[in-house]
Parts: C-alpha cells; sequence; structure tokens
C-alpha cells in the first residue's frame, strides 16, 4: 500500500501540477487569486464585524491579537481546508476515464489534490507574512500585544501536519463516498457551511461558560488546529494543549483509517464511477 | 518456479446487469443486515441481475509470446485486459504478472485539453508509469512518431481528434515494458500511422515483450499474434494456433449468435402482443443470393424482411437501422419515407421487403439490424424487430469508419489546381 505510492510519487506531482496549471492557465489574473482570495475574505469580515457594529465580538477574548491578524492567521488554513475537501468531492469522478482505464493506485487522486490545495496555501501564506511584520512593530493599544516571533514559529509546521492528515484522511472517505453515492457532494456544501461557523475562524470558540461541554470540540478538530497556529505565531505557547494533543490524535486516525477503507474499496472503483 | 510471464488461473469476474448504482437506501439496508445476520452472502455465487463477464478463463504466456483474443461483443475480451492490469479484481481465481505491465488501453485517456501536447506528454508518461527523465529522453522520438511537429507547444484542444490519438500512442509506444496489453486501439489513425504502429509492436515483440493483443481486426491479430483464444459470453471457445482460431471463429460465432437470438426471440414472444404486421424474421443476403450472417466488405447484400400481416395495409412504410452492436450507436439507416421511395400495398398474408445495398464498404465489425414496418398514412408502427445482427468481415480493406465509392484521375495537360481540387472533391 505504501511502498507502492512512493513507487507512484512522481504522478502525485504531475497530478498536482496539472490541476495548479489547469486552475490558473485560462484566470486573467492567474496565480494572483491565490493572493486575493484570503485578502478579500478578511476584509469582508473585518468590515463586518469591526466596523458595521451590527454584530461585536469582545477584543478581551482575542487572546490579545488585533481583530485583522486573527482573522488572516484563521482564514489561511481554514481556506486550505474547505477548498480541499469542497474539490476533492469529484477528484475521482472527474477523472473516471483514467480510473477506468488505466492502473495506478487511485490514492494518487485525493492525495494530488491536497498537494495542489497546499500550493495555494504556501502562496496565500505570503499575504500573511506583511501583516504579521506590521502588527510585529505596531505599538498595540490594550488589551491587544505585539506578536513575539519566539521558537513556537518551529512548531507551525507540524501543526500543519497535522491539518494535512486529517485533510487527507477526509478527502479519501469523501471522494471515495461522492463516487458511489453523488449525494455526498451536495450534502457536503451544507457541511462546510455549518462547518465553518463550528469552527474559530472569525470569532474564538471557547467553553468558558459552558467547560462541561468543552469535549464537543474534540469532534472537531480544525479548533484546536487554530488555535495553535495563533498561538505560535503569537510566541506565547500553547493555550490549549490537550485539545492539540486530541486533534493530532483524531487527525492522524482519520488518515489511516481513510486511506485503509479507500484502499479496499478502490479495486471496485471502476465498476461504479 | 514456472517459465511463465503471464499466468491467468481460473478467473471468475462477474458484473451487475443494467443500473450500476444502488441507492443509499440499500446500502443502509445492506449494512444493516451484515451487523444483525453477521454473514457476508458469498461472491463467488451469482445473484439475480449478474452474470459472469469472464467465466473460468485460464492461460498461460511464455516471455515473447503473443496471444490475441477475440470474440464478438461482450464476450469479456476488454474485461480481461482490465483483470490483467489491475483495474478490476476477479471475485475468484489467481493470476500473476511478472515485470513491469502496461496497457495500451485507450490511450491519451490522460490528456488534459487544456494543457499543450507537451504538458500532456509529460503527464501521460507519468500516468503509464514512466518516470519523468525517461520521458525527457524519449521526448523526440515520441514528437517525431506521432507527427504533430510543431503543435507540440499547442493545447491539445486545438488538435484534430487524430492527431491527439497519435500523440497518446506515441506516448504510450515508447514505453519499455516486459508485458504490453493492446486494446483496440489500433482502429484508429490512418493506414501509414497504423502500418507505423505495426512496426514499433513488431520491434517491441522482437525484444522479448511478451503482447495480448484485443481486436475485432482478424487480419490484426493474424499478423501480429502466434496463438489465440475465442471467447464468448465470457468463456474460452477455442485456443490455439492463430490461423487455427481465427479459421473457427466464423463458423462458431455465427453458430452462438443464432442461439442467442433464438432465446431473445423466445423470450420476446412470450411477451408481446401480436404485431398487426409481424416480421416473422430479417435475413441478410450474400451476393451469391444465398442466406447469411457473415457477409464481406465491399460485396453487395440484400436485407430481407419477412412478414406476416393481419391485415392489408395501403401504404407501408419500412425504416431499418443498422448499429455497431458494441456501442448501440447508429451506423447508418435505410428509410423509405427518406429514400422517397413508394412500396406496394401489402396483402392480407405473408410476404416480404428487400432492401438492395450496393457494395458494403462499413468497417469489418459485428453489426445489429433493427427493422420497423409502419403506415405512412396514419403513421402508427405495425410491427418491428430488434437486434438481428450480422458479421461483416474483411475482403475490401475498408479504414476508419467507412469507404466510399471513389475513382482517380490524373492530367499531364497544364495545371489548373482550382478546377482540380474541385473535381476532386467532387
Amino acid at each position: 500500500m505504501f511502498g507502492e505510492l512512493v513507487r507512484y510519487r512522481g504522478l502525485l506531482g504531475m497530478l498536482a501540477w496539472r490541476d495548479i496549471r489547469v486552475r490558473y492557465k485560462q484566470s486573467l489574473l492567474g496565480v494572483a487569486w491565490a493572493f486575493l482570495m484570503p485578502l478579500i475574505q478578511t476584509a469582508v469580515l473585518v468590515l463586518v464585524f469591526a466596523y458595521s457594529g451590527a454584530i461585536t465580538i469582545d477584543d478581551n477574548k482575542l487572546g490579545g491579537m488585533p481583530y485583522m491578524l486573527f482573522v488572516l492567521a484563521g482564514i489561511i488554513p481554514w481556506t486550505l481546508f474547505n477548498a480541499t475537501i469542497a474539490s476533492s468531492m469529484e477528484c475521482l469522478t472527474r477523472n473516471s476515464r483514467l480510473v477506468t482505464k488505466i492502473y495506478f493506485p487511485r490514492e494518487v487522486f485525493p492525495l494530488a489534490n491536497v498537494l495542489g490545495a497546499l500550493v495555494d496555501f504556501g502562496i496565500a501564506l505570503t499575504v500573511f507574512f506583511p501583516v504579521y511584520l506590521y502588527y510585529i512593530f505596531k505599538t498595540p493599544t490594550a488589551p491587544f500585544v505585539q506578536p513575539h516571533p519566539s521558537t513556537w514559529l518551529f512548531m507551525i509546521p507540524v501543526v500543519l501536519l497535522f491539518q494535512v492528515l486529517f485533510i487527507a484522511g477526509l478527502s479519501m472517505i469523501l471522494s471515495m463516498a461522492n463516487l458511489f453515492f453523488r449525494d455526498v457532494k451536495y450534502v457536503m456544501t451544507f457541511v462546510l457551511q455549518l462547518w465553518f461557523f463550528a469552527t474559530n475562524v472569525m470569532y474564538p470558540i471557547r467553553f468558558e461558560h459552558r467547560p462541561h461541554l468543552a469535549w464537543l470540540t474534540a469532534f472537531n478538530p480544525m479548533i484546536a488546529i487554530l488555535d495553535a497556529y495563533r498561538d505560535c505565531w503569537m510566541g506565547r505557547g500553547l493555550t490549549n494543549p490537550n485539545g492539540l494533543l486530541v486533534a493530532s490524535i483524531v487527525s492522524t486516525l482519520a488518515f489511516f483509517i481513510g486511506w485503509r477503507i479507500f484502499h479496499k474499496a478502490s479495486f471496485k472503483f471502476a465498476e461504479y464511477v | 518456479m514456472s517459465d511463465y510471464v503471464v499466468e491467468f488461473d481460473h478467473i471468475y469476474k462477474k458484473f451487475a446487469m443494467g443500473e450500476q448504482h444502488t441507492t443509499l437506501r440499500d446500502f443502509i439496508a445492506a449494512g444493516f443486515g451484515k451487523v444483525f445476520r453477521g454473514s457476508k452472502p458469498d461472491p463467488a455465487q451469482l445473484k439475480k441481475q449478474e452474470f459472469w463477464a469472464v467465466k473460468d478463463l485460464s492461460f498461460n504466456l511464455k516471455r515473447g509470446e503473443s496471444m490475441g483474443i477475440i470474440g464478438p461483443n461482450g464476450s469479456g475480451k476488454s474485461t480481461t485486459l482490465k483483470l490483467l492490469s489491475g483495474i478490476l479484481r476477479p471475485e475468484r481465481g489467481t493470476y500473476n504478472v511478472k515485470g513491469r505491465l502496461s496497457a495500451l488501453i485507450e490511450v491519451g485517456a490522460g490528456f488534459h485539453p487544456d494543457l499543450t501536447g507537451r504538458e500532456n506528454v509529460f503527464l501521460n508518461g507519468s500516468i503509464l508509469g514512466m518516470t519523468r527523465k525517461e520521458v525527457q529522453s524519449k521526448f523526440a522520438n515520441i514528437v517525431e512518431f506521432a507527427g504533430v511537429g510543431e503543435f507540440i507547444d499547442t493545447p491539445v484542444k486545438r488538435y484534430s481528434s487524430g492527431m491527439a490519438v497519435r500523440l497518446g500512442f506515441a506516448v504510450a509506444a515508447f514505453i519499455e515494458p516486459d508485458v504490453l496489453l493492446v486494446d483496440e486501439v489500433l482502429a484508429v489513425g490512418d493506414t501509414e500511422f497504423r502500418n507505423r504502429c505495426h512496426n514499433r509492436m513488431n520491434q517491441m515483440l522482437s525484444r522479448g515483450v511478451t503482447m495480448i493483443l484485443v481486436s475485432h481486426n482478424l487480419e490484426e491479430v493474424r499478423n501480429l499474434c502466434d496463438k489465440t483464444i475465442m471467447l464468448f459470453k465470457g468463456e474460452k471457445l477455442v485456443e490455439g494456433p492463430t490461423q487455427k482460431v481465427v479459421e473457427e471463429y466464423h463458423a462458431r460465432v455465427v453458430e452462438m449468435i443464432k442461439l442467442d437470438q433464438a432465446t431473445d426471440a423466445a423470450r420476446d414472444g412470450e411477451v408481446k402482443a401480436a404485431d398487426p404486421v409481424e416480421i416473422t424474421s430479417v435475413q441478410f443476403i450474400n451476393k451469391d443470393g444465398l442466406p447469411t450472417d457473415t457477409l464481406m466488405t465491399g460485396d453487395p447484400m440484400t436485407i430481407r424482411v419477412n412478414y406476416n400481416a393481419s391485415r392489408a395495409v395501403e401504404r407501408p412504410h419500412v425504416g431499418i437501422d443498422i448499429d455497431w452492436a458494441a456501442e448501440d450507436q447508429l451506423a447508418t439507416c435505410f428509410d423509405t419515407h427518406q429514400d422517397g421511395a413508394t412500396l406496394e400495398p401489402i396483402a392480407k398474408g405473408k410476404g416480404y421487403v428487400d432492401c438492395k445495398i450496393g457494395p458494403v464498404l462499413m468497417v469489418p465489425n459485428v453489426y445489429s439490424v433493427n427493422v420497423r414496418i409502419l403506415d405512412a398514412d396514419t403513421d402508427t408502427l405495425l410491427g418491428g424487430t430488434q437486434r438481428n445482427r450480422f458479421i461483416l468481415n474483411e475482403r475490401v480493406v475498408v479504414n476508419g469508419f467507412f469507404g466510399l465509392p471513389h475513382r482517380w484521375e490524373q492530367s499531364h495537360a497544364g495545371e489548373s489546381p482550382a478546377a482540380q481540387t474541385c473535381e476532386a472533391a467532387a
């Protein structure tokens, strides 16, 4: 299962490259979209929450993080999650000719999809850095504090690894499910919408007043993962280490269980696609 | 250790008939059933709506051997290739392939229309299992073989279909496999390109590649394969030297198709209410005036529609569709209404209508014929019959889909390019 995938790593890269190439080939702004998307999304959220006054976020609950930075640090990893899951749904059905005609490990499709999305994630990060630098040097007004880049920054790739494991596991399950039942794609549109609101992208989610419900966050590893990213950027150490531990276990399990199920079912794909 | 490169040992593979998608409800119900009963249905048994696409199939190939698989449509040829390449897993039986396996099953399947020829060559190369380096070292050869020249940096969506197919095959032709599976890829392209492909395959064979070829083109099988197996409805009917099997093909297959038609007819007869004009049979009559199910390209043929009318029809109207039996796609049709032909009134009782066709210049294949008789006054269907099959074999070479009657002319007396092209077009 694993050895075969290593043998086909060249194909993995080629398919990821194809996806990226095709995605930006006929758009006027090309790769610029990967920069623009998180910027526009952040601008919209900042406008709604900080300036409209219709809904207010308690500044004291942002952990000292300026709202703009808070949103940006959340929305970039969230976009990685959301975009990959949404596009993974069709990564097998879209390639049905390859699935029915030529043999290679089918895992390549969802994994190449994740790889392609990671490139977009890298591009989007370059938007984050100027904003991050600005807040490092800007003297903040209370209750905000300056980010202190520290060794915690090295923790970010680890958090990313667990996030990618979670995404890849989920991608394999969902791409497979959508191959057998096309309803999955429609259902997931709503699930992803709900998931966005159940995740701390535009507001913090902490069960401070209802600690007995905190176990619910175990079902959404994205909460702990986004918290961990923000803690690392701020350089203050993990505020919710237990949450991250649970999230990393859930993610790793999701990956290996997802892969196992996908691999076992993959010999039926050509008959059902 | 056996010295066989390909071993196929009593393989069974089943498919479900009709719509393959089980609904989510069935799926959940089956899941609960499994939990409560704790038993799984035996995969080696057929459930209703299932049939064996490949049944108890065995064969062995040594290094450098080439084997053809022939048989009418739906006999399990392509399924066998898919089992060999690992796309499908058999329900029963074991198989073993030693060394690197490559399949020329619908080449160019991995082409993306938005990418250029160059990008697609690299993409397709890696899909077929080549490394980037390998493709790089063979790139010039691939482009030359495909003959796409300066179009190599143009997106494939702007290629003609012939060019795309040539490029697809060219990539596949430069893999260096130990076992090569070929599925009718050579049915496309012009004669020159096909010859180039044949040469390439002969080269591979002489280098010791083991090849399995699936084809309707018996001539091709004869040229490339030492031995051949003949499949019918998933079972191996004949196995042996190619020449012998090809000779036996006609006799046996026609017989089997007849048998098949008889069961179909019997089944249809049970449910069908009596037609006003019952079509009792459809006959194919060859150039010698004899009814047969095997016709030759380039010969004239007659389709005879025998009927038994329970009432007279003042203005009858007959339509005949000829379909490619495998794809259920219309190849051509004959229609008295469209032709402006007027048939004489049909009297009560038995009779026949002939459709006389000139030289049949369609590609050798299995064809399925549907016939209907209508009342031109009321435009109502009086009677019809479906799926009468005939096999068209090669006497005159027909490339592509069909041939057209044509002749060549030449002149040495001065040049008149415009007039010449006009005449050629006419």
